[in-house]
Formats: structure tokens, sequence, C-alpha cells
């Protein structure tokens, strides 16, 4: 608990040397103060995680009319860690990114109070300290977004999250509400044996709760706020938007739908399986068509919750499965750690690459690599581990939700087989997908010759922006080579989760073995194997010929290659775009114009696509119009009249006494 | 014969056999269009020559040179922990079949990064199209995978042949028919065969593959077709062996190994045989008609999955 | 029954299925009429399986009939029709081919968690496999919604006879020869009329797709 104090005191101390620190040192100070406070809670999540006894503490008289209770159990120290490290890599990196807006005295303080509030969320230990540190989060963020708000972006971006969190807020609160009403008690621990899920009340908690925390993962069709958000926020900001707030989504179905709504009927789970797979798609198809570096991101984070929330809702239809639920929950964690690590370092590599050349539209980009070659390496690795590549993060928790998938294939009923099947297929095609976007990503973005002249002179310095993105870098690697520990931890975690403990993942340093599947991961010896092997091939190729001459790309014959004739972002996607057409409706604009001599020489070809929110377009604006001509005709009840005003409140007050009496 | 003195034998029978049966197949191929054709050995006498030449690389050159690095590092160690010839490889109990499958991608998209790397339309264009059908692959190949370890209930490729060879009733069992079906659709996809990709075109707007690896010469291209040689030999291995697994050594004595390599060198020849003979009788596929080749297998697969749940 | 009849049971079943779902992928009519060959005689196959192993002569019988009608007649007409018009094929599908096949993946889905019930109606290993005759009438269903040639809706129409032969054959062991003797000539009786139809109609407007049809209404 000392650790965890001596942290959050750190916290507020940043807050208070963003807001008062002379100009020069805000922003060294704060970040600085940001990232102890994040390591020293950190550390305390990682004591847990290792010694599995949960820490807690009540405070009374820090917040008005209620007690402030603390609670760090193996699941929350598991977000707890996950967070602690984006919120450490984010701030050190802001030491040496921030300036301009992103340096002003708000914004320094509001970044450092996000932070306060995102390492604060996963040890709360009752609703209303939950609610409380919830919320200071959404608000700060919320205000981050909108720090730039001389750009139309920026405040449209800012309405659309406004609207999504403060819903999302409400929608918690009232099934919080209802949750800890039933229980007779507002701890988020539900009491041993109850069954708060049964009934319609337990399904009017879950659908609140739940669309509370999706729509903070971005799931469709409340998603809407993420992709426009996550990019105007300052780059550190994003980060840990995208890195630990969209988790910490993940953490409150975890915590609160599947930890203590237990007895909901499977239809429930179903959809929010169907929900994330949906999502999970969708996410991964607009970042395969995404041209915007950040936006990209952006939705490339809404797949990989979507593929959370997928592994979510089948653990909960497939509960009674052994060892199914603790695979998923467990493959989740681990998938939520890896996205954190690998999604800050990514958008703090955007950061740097949108500063260095001063543009994040990818068919601009290219040829980074030369210029930026720490950074290039750094995001080869997040990119590996994106994808999927067996030592990378992102492998083992794609690894563990598939087999607990498979898993459940060969032992359930029909309906049992045809959820996880259908889990099962929503998320291989989006780890195909997935691997198409990164695969651009890192090749159009990085490789090859630079489209533009902002990247013709990108440029790096080493420093604490680079060291940052190291620190990810290494996480990811350490995650993805020894995940056993930390997957034993997790399993201990996954134990608060009601309807899994038997079979969980086993994890030693060299393997994790699952009942679920029969089959163990043994990534360290794969290291060897690769090791010794990649010795092998290189002797072998040495017996050959050594000699490396440096040539004019072939290229078919074309000796006049310029940096033109290659693929772009939005040529490299086209395929894919046109096999799902019918899903994304991009617009496809081709003008071309002819010489006038002949009709058959062509002059200009100009080709212009757009992908835009199918389901903002189709569903979202029909509401927000619903939603404005109802606020129209509504405004005589608030004509401006101050009598009419001064009446209402008198007519409350009457209602108020004839209700309570 | 110890644990790695069959890994490594495995590696070499792929690598070796890869060449071979690319050499098979161009031979049948030649054949059936009536010419007598390049005798089988010469990819491998190819990639010998390749081996010995310099290597000319464009921009972005030493990615060119890692590249093929990787592409072989990944196959072969999935060659190695494979139960192909003998269920006792060097890192059995981690043969999981995630793995395998997920080590195969990571060859696929080092070859398309090396494919833009190169800065050039072509190299771009193969990348593209080869991320684009490996994407639309993943469903039916994890699928038919999850349907090879339902009856077995375990991932482990050495516990499913182990388990396999005890139960041989259920190769005939119409799950196991389906998602042999499914699998070898979705190999040719992956290895680059007609109906969904032609190995031997010269025309680089139709290819897909072959564009990728254009740029590469010599010693460097030496080490790229033997990957994607050891890739296509460790396909219709493994397919083999979870198709029909009879012959793959549940010992490590030698002269059983012995038979299991023989054995898996005869059905691995059966199936690219069957392979090249489709080959010749079909046309190629347009590339977005590839999606429909690929839902089929896709329904399959599931249908060997759901098709499970009512046949047991 | 022993194992080996549960075996060719069980392939000849999900053969039916099987081939029910490759008729949403092909889009070439021969080779449509080809897999309806096919399914014929898969479905012969469960039917004399059955017969063999409940020594039934007259649903013995019934199998010699289905090889002949579904194999044999049905087929033979449709393709006299498909050959005055060589080369025919299925253009654009109301559902793309792909779309449709994962349609028909969820179908075989749904059918085989609604059909469970189907599956309790009797007990013993062929009885377990009807939810496949459910999903078999599902997929002819959607070839029949989903497709513009009338060729082809005829096809998905048999489809969906098969798949309901192949529930009773799995569930009653058979009907009586007379009703499935019924049954099937009026299946022949549709395809011969609707054949003969689909020919009258090319020689009178040089179309048969159904959507070029509909100013035909006004």
């Amino acid at each position: 608990m000392g650790l965890l104090l001596a942290g959050y005191a750190t916290g507020l101390a940043a807050v208070a040397g963003g807001a008062c620190a002379p100009r020069r040192a805000r922003v060294a100070v704060a970040g600085a103060l940001s990232a102890l406070a994040a390591v020293l809670v950190g550390v305390a999540g990682v004591r847990v995680l290792a010694g599995g006894v949960a820490v807690h503490g009540t405070f009374s008289g820090v917040l008005p009319f209620t007690t402030v209770r603390l609670r760090l159990d193996a699941l929350g120290a598991s977000f707890t860690t996950t967070v602690a490290l984006v919120v450490a890599a984010a701030s050190l990196f802001s030491i040496g990114y921030s300036r301009g807006p992103g340096a002003s005295r708000t914004a320094v303080a509001l970044q450092s109070l996000f932070a306060l509030a995102l390492i604060v969320v996963p040890v709360t230990g009752d609703v209303t300290t939950f609610l409380t540190a919830w919320e200071i989060m959404a608000l700060a963020s919320l205000a981050l977004v909108l720090i730039d708000h001389d750009r139309p972006a920026a405040r449209a971006a800012a309405l659309w999250y406004a609207v999504m969190t403060q819903a999302g807020a409400a929608a918690i609160t009232l099934g919080l509400l209802v949750t800890s009403g039933r229980a007779h008690s507002t701890s988020l621990l539900a009491p041993a044996s109850s069954h708060l899920g049964a009934g319609a009340l337990g399904a009017v908690a879950f659908g609140l709760t739940a669309a509370g925390f999706a729509s903070k993962a971005g799931a469709v069709p409340l998603h809407v706020w993420l992709p426009r958000a996550h990019p105007e926020a300052a780059t550190p900001v994003s980060a840990m938007m995208s890195g630990a707030m969209t988790a910490l989504g993940l953490y409150g179905l975890t915590r609160v739908d599947l930890g203590m709504l237990g007895g909901l009927a499977r239809g429930w789970w179903i959809g929010l399986l169907v929900v994330g797979a949906l999502s999970a798609l969708f996410g991964a198809l607009h970042a395969v068509t995404s041209t915007d570096l950040k936006r990209l991101l952006a939705y490339s984070t809404i797949d990989v919750m979507g593929v959370g929330l997928t592994a979510l809702g089948a653990a909960g239809a497939l509960r009674s499965l052994d060892g199914v639920a603790a695979t998923l929950v467990v493959g989740v964690l681990v998938l939520v750690a890896a996205h954190g690590a690998f999604k800050a370092l990514l958008f703090l590599a955007a950061g740097l690459v949108e500063r260095a050349s001063g543009t994040r539209d990818l068919d601009l980009l290219g040829g980074l690599a030369r210029g930026m070659g720490r950074t290039t390496a750094l995001v080869a690795v997040a990119v590996a581990s994106a994808t999927g590549v067996p030592l990378g993060a992102g492998f083992v928790g794609e690894w563990l939700v598939v087999e607990g998938l498979i898993g459940a294939l060969g032992r359930s009923d029909a309906g049992g087989v045809v959820i996880a099947l259908v889990a099962l297929v929503a998320i291989a095609l989006t780890s195909g997908l997935t691997a198409v976007a990164m695969v651009k990503l890192l090749g159009i973005g990085f490789l090859g010759r630079p489209r533009g002249e902002g990247a013709r002179g990108a440029s790096e310095r080493p420093g604490i922006t680079i060291f940052s993105l190291g620190l990810l870098a290494i996480a990811t690697v350490g995650l993805g080579t020894v995940p056993g520990p930390f997957v034993a931890a997790l399993s201990r975690a996954a134990g608060v989760v009601r309807g899994t403990p038997a079979g969980a993942p086993r994890g030693t340093v060299a393997s994790v073995s699952l009942g679920a599947a029969a089959t163990a991961l043994r990534p360290l010896a794969l290291v060897v194997g690769a090791a010794a092997l990649t010795a092998a091939i290189v002797v072998l190729a040495r017996l050959g010929s050594r000699t490396v001459r440096t040539a004019i790309a072939w290229a078919c014959g074309r000796a006049d290659l310029d940096a033109r004739m290659q693929y772009t972002a939005t040529s490299f996607a086209e395929p894919l775009q046109r096999v799902f057409a019918d899903v994304l409706r991009p617009d496809v604009d081709l003008v071309v114009s002819h010489e006038e001599e002949s009709r058959e020489v062509e002059r200009v070809l100009a080709y212009q696509s757009r992908v835009d929110d199918a389901v903002e377009r189709g569903l979202l604006r029909p509401v927000v119009r619903a939603v404005d001509a109802i606020g129209r005709r509504a405004r005589w009840i608030a004509s401006g009249s101050v009598h009419r005003h001064l009446a209402y409140g008198f007519a409350a007050l009457l209602v108020v006494l004839v209700v309570v009496r | 014969m110890t644990a790695y003195g069959l890994s490594v034998v495995q590696i070499l029978a792929v690598a070796v056999g890869g060449l071979l049966l690319t050499g098979l197949m161009a031979k049948v191929r030649a054949r059936a269009e009536g010419r007598v054709g390049a005798p089988v050995t010469q990819p491998l006498r190819e990639v010998v020559k390749w081996l010995g030449r310099e290597s000319p690389r464009a921009t972005g050159g030493a990615l060119m040179g890692v590249v093929p690095v990787v592409l072989l590092v990944t196959t072969a160690l999935a060659a190695a922990i494979a139960p192909l010839a003998g269920v006792g490889t060097a890192g059995a109990g981690g043969a999981d079949a995630l793995v395998v499958v997920f080590l195969l991608l990571t060859g696929s998209l080092a070859l398309a990064l090396g494919g833009l790397a190169t800065a050039t339309a072509f190299g771009g264009m193969g990348a593209s199209r080869a991320m684009t059908l490996s994407a639309l692959t993943e469903p039916a190949l994890l699928v038919a995978v999850a349907a090879f370890a339902v009856p077995g209930r375990s991932m482990n490729l050495a516990t499913l042949v182990r388990y396999s060879l005890a139960h041989p009733a259920g190769v005939a069992s119409p799950s196991h028919v389906l998602a042999t079906v499914a699998l070898l659709m979705v190999v040719v996809a992956e290895t680059g065969r007609m109906p969904v990709d032609n190995p031997s075109t010269h025309l680089e707007l139709t290819m897909i593959h072959e564009a990728m690896v254009l740029e590469y010469g010599g010693r460097d291209y030496a080490l790229v077709s033997l990957g994607g040689s050891m890739r296509l030999g460790l396909l219709l291995g493994l397919l083999a062996t979870l198709a029909v697994p009879w012959g793959v050594a549940p010992s490590d004595s030698v002269p059983a190994l012995g038979l299991g390599l023989v054995l898996l060198a005869v059905k691995a020849g059966a199936l690219a045989l069957g392979v090249a003979l489709v080959e010749v009788r079909t046309a190629k596929l347009r590339l977005f008609r590839v999606p429909e080749l690929l839902a089929a297998g896709f329904v399959l697969a599931a249908l060997a999955v759901v098709v499970g749940v009512v046949v047991r | 029954m022993n194992g080996l009849d549960d075996g060719l049971l069980d392939l000849a079943s999900v053969a039916v299925l099987a081939l029910g779902v490759a008729a949403l992928w092909r889009r070439d009519v021969r080779a449509l009429i080809g897999l309806l060959r096919a399914q014929g005689v898969a479905l012969a196959l469960v039917a004399s399986v059955e017969a063999l192993s409940a020594h039934d002569v007259g649903l013995g019988a019934t199998a010699v009939l289905v090889l002949a009608l579904k194999a044999g007649a049905v087929p033979w007409v449709l393709g006299r029709v498909a050959a005055r018009d060589p080369g025919a094929r299925e253009g654009a599908p109301l559902i793309n081919v792909p779309s449709s096949l994962v349609l028909a993946a969820a179908l075989v889905g749904l059918a085989v968690v609604t059909g469970a019930p189907l599956a309790r109606l009797s007990s013993g290993h062929a009885a377990a496999l009807a939810p496949l005759g459910l999903a078999t009438a599902l997929v002819g269903y959607l070839v029949l919604v989903t497709r513009r040639r009338p060729l082809s809706q005829i096809v998905g129409l048999i489809i969906i006879d098969n798949g309901v032969a192949l529930v009773t054959f799995l569930l009653t062991s058979g009907v009586p020869l007379i009703i499935e003797l019924g049954g099937s000539l009026d299946v022949l009786l549709v395809v011969v009329v609707s054949a003969t139809l689909v020919g009258a109609m090319r020689a009178r407007i040089g179309a048969d797709e159904l959507d070029e049809l509909e100013e035909l209404r006004d």
C-alpha cells in the first residue's frame, strides 16, 4: 500500500508541477514525476502479481460524502502494470517531445492528471471510487483532445468524444447502481455464490455496464469517437488513450460483467461476442484502408479491442467448460498488455514521424528507414508483435484466445461449437487483415523511397523519445519470449472471474501450457532454434558467393524509376477494398482527361478513393439528426425567460415535496 | 536417432524434397503439354548454381539480404518441430499447430516487406496481392487446422498424429475428409500454385509471388527460391501427414524413421502429382475470383467442424 | 448396424450436404447439374445403406428409385435444357459467391443448433445425422433465393427436396415406397414443366434471367 500511496502522491505532485512549474521546467518536471508515479504503481502491481496477495486500504475524508477504497488484486494488477508501462513510457516521451500548445500549462497539468487517473482506475475497490476515477480520466482526456481547439477537426472529435464518453459514463453509473443495489454492497468484488446477473435486473445491469465499457473500448457502433479523438490528441496522450484507456474498458467488462454478474443468460454473452466480432472486423478493415498514420493506428485499436470483446463474450458464453473461459480471459489479459506496449510504441513513433516529416499521410511517406533508422527498427518490433509473429507479444495473446476457442470446439454442445466457431472465424480474419494493415504501415511508411519532400528530409535524434520507444519494445519482446511467469500470474487473476477456476493456463519460464487444448508454447526453444538455424543459414550462404553489388532496381527494364511509381498506401489496400466493397462502401473517383489529338491517349489520370465510416453514415447520423430535430422542437421549453426557468425550479420543488413527503 | 538428429534430417528432407517436388510438378506439366521438360532435379541444380553468383541489390538493399534468411529460418524451424518423418522431433512438445502456421506467416510477411522495400511498382503489386490473399486465407486455414485438432482434442501436432495413428478409422470420417480438402485448397493458395497464382508465368502483371521476388538475384535469389520450395515441401508434407498419418514413426528407431521418411516422400509426391495434374487442367483465376475459392475452402472447413459435432 | 455401415452413412449424408453447398460455389450450369447427379447418388447410397442394415426390401426399392430419378432422369432433363444454351453461367447472383458461401456456413450452424431436437426423435446413429438434411434443405433455399437463372433455381428446389428426403431416410429408415414414389415423381413433373417453360421463354424473348423479365409484368 505504501508504494501505491507514494505513487499517487508523486502523481499529484506531477499535476501540481505541470500547473505551477516555470515554463522551461514544466514539461520535464511533470513528465518525470508522472513517469515515476507510474513506475511506483507498476512495481506495486508487479509485486501483487508475483506474490498474489491483494493489498487494500480505506481512506475517509479524501472525497466529500464518501470514503475512498483502494484494492489491488491480481486482476487489477494485471491491468495496472500494463497501464503503468504505457503511462511511464508516454510521460518520458513527452519530456523530449512536448512543445507548442502541447506544452502549455493547462495541457501539461491535464496530461499528468489523465496519467494519474489511468493508474488509479484499476486499483479502485468500490463503486464510488471507481466512478470518480473513471470520470476524472474521461474528462481529462476530453479536455486534452480540445487543447488544440483552433482546428475544426479537433472540435468535431471532442464533440463526438464528449457525447460518447458521458453517455458511456452515465450507463456505467446506472448499471453499477443496479448491481450494488442488488448486492447490498458497493464493493467491486461479488459476494461468493451470488446471482447478480440473473433475471431482468441482471440483464439491465449487464446491458448498461457492457455498453458503457464497450464504448470505451471502441466497440461498433459506439466507436465513432475513437478514430477521431485518438489522432487529434497530442502524441503522448493518444498513446495513453489507445494503449491504456481503451484497455480499461476491457478491465471494466472483466471486473464487473464477468466477475460480478453470475447467472446471466447465455444470449447476452453471445450479443457481446457478436459486437466484438463486428468491431474487430470493422476496425481491421478500416485500418487496412486508412492512409493517415494515426487513424490507421486508432482503427487497429478498435480491431484489437474487438478481439478482446469477442474473447470475453465467448468466455462468458462458454464458462461452463473447464479451462476454456480461464484460457480466454488470460488470453485477453495478455492481449491487452501486448497491445498496450506495441500500440503506445506505434503512436509515439507516429508522433516522431509527423514531427520529422510534417505529415501523417502514408501516401506522402516512405523511405524513413534511411533517416530514421532507430525508429524504423523499433516500429518493426511493434509491427511484428501486432501481426502475430511468434516471439511477439501479440502472438501469445492471440494464441491463448484461439487455443481456448479451439479447445471449446471438441467438448461443447452444438450451440457452444457454433459460438466458438464464429469467434474463431472472426478472429482469424481479423488477424489476417491486421497483418495487411501493419505490413502497409511499415512497408509503405518506412521502407521503399520517400514519396514526398517531408519524408525525404526526415531525420531523428537519439534521446529520451527513442529511449521510451525502446522501453516499450523491450517490454514487447520480453512478453513475447518469456510469457510464462506473466501467464502464471494472470491465471491467478482469472480466478477472480466467476466460473474460471479450473484448467487455467500454466506458465513456467520456458513454456506456457494449456489444459484446454492440450498443447504448449515454448518460445525460448523457438529462440534457440531460430538462432541456431540463422547461424547455419548464414554459414551456408557464405559457402556460396559473398559478393554483393549495389545496382539500380531492375523493375522489368525501366531505368528511369521514380518514387511516384511505387505502390502507395491507397494502391496497396485497393484489392481488399474491392473485395470488401459491399461493407466499406468506398467513394471512388477516377478522372480521366484525354489528349486533344486523340481520345485514345490519356493525359491525366486522377484516382481518389475515400472510405467513410459506413456505420456513422448509415446509423449514427440519422440518430443525430433525430435528436437534433427533437431538440429544436423542445426549444420552447427553454425560451430564455427568467420567470419561466424560476417557475420550473419552483414546480420541481413542489413535485419533490409531494413525492418524498 | 536423437530428437535433434531427426529435426536436422527433416529440415534437409524438406529442403531437398521441396526442390524436387517443384521439379516434379514442372515435369508433369511439361509432359501433359507434350514437352519433354527439364529433369526433376533442375530446381536443385539451379539453386546450387545461383548460390555461387554475386547478389545485385537495389534500394532497400540491406533488407533484401535479411528477407531470404527470415524466410528460410522460419520455414526450417517449422520443418524441424513438425512431425513429418517421426513424432519425436526436437521441440515436439512445443510443436503447436498455430506456431507452425504463424511461422509460415512470418515468412510471407518478410517477403511482402521485401517487395515493398525495393521501391518498384511490381514489388508493391506482388506484396499487396500476396497480403490480400494471405488475409483471406487465414479463416479457412485456422478453421481447417481446428477441424483436425477436434477429434484428438489437442493442437500439438505430435499428439494429434499419435492420436490419429491410434485411431486409424478416423481418417475416413467425414470431418477428416472435408478438412483435408479444405486444407488442400489453402495449401494451393499459400504456395502460389494454379489456379491462384501461376508460378511459371513470365507476364509480370499477373504475378503474385514472383512479383515480390523480381528484384532478387544471385545468392539472394537462390535463398529466396529455396525458401519458396521449402514452403511447398513443408505444406505438402504437413497436409499429407495430417490427412494420412500412416508411416510417421511413433518411435525413434532408425528403421522406423527411415520408413517414415520414404512414406513421407511417397505421400507428398502423390499430392504434388495430383496438384500438378489439376494445374494442367485449370486456367488461372482472376484475382478477384480467388476469394470465391478461399470462401469455398472456408465453408468446407467450417462444415468439417460442425459435422464433427453431429457425427461423433 | 456395424461400424462400416455407420461410416458409410456418415460419409454419404455429409456428401449430400457438401454437394449442396458446392452448388452455391459453381456458376457453370452444367457443373451444377453434375453436382445434382452426384447428390442423387449420395442420397441413394444413404437409402441403400439403411436398406441393407435393416434388411428392408421396400427401402431397397426406394433406393433404386431415388437413383433412377435423382441421379438419372432429373439431371437428364435439366441437361437437355442446358444443352440448348451451351456455356450458360450464373452471372452475378443476388448475393456474391463468397458471401453466400459464408452465409451457407452460418445456415449449417443454425441447422445443427436448431435441428438438435430432430436428432432426438429417434434413437440410433442415423437419427443423429438428421440435422444435416435440414442444413441441406436450408442451403437449397439459399440457392433458390439468391440465384437469377431459372435453371439454377430449379437446382435449388431439387436440393431442398433432397435435403427433406435425407431427413426422412435418416429418421424413419425410409418412408413407404409409394409416398417416396409420389414425391419424387412430383419433383420430376416440376422439373419437366419448368424446363419446358424455360425453353419456351427463351424461344419467345431470348432471355431467361429473371431480373430481365420484370418489365414484362407491366
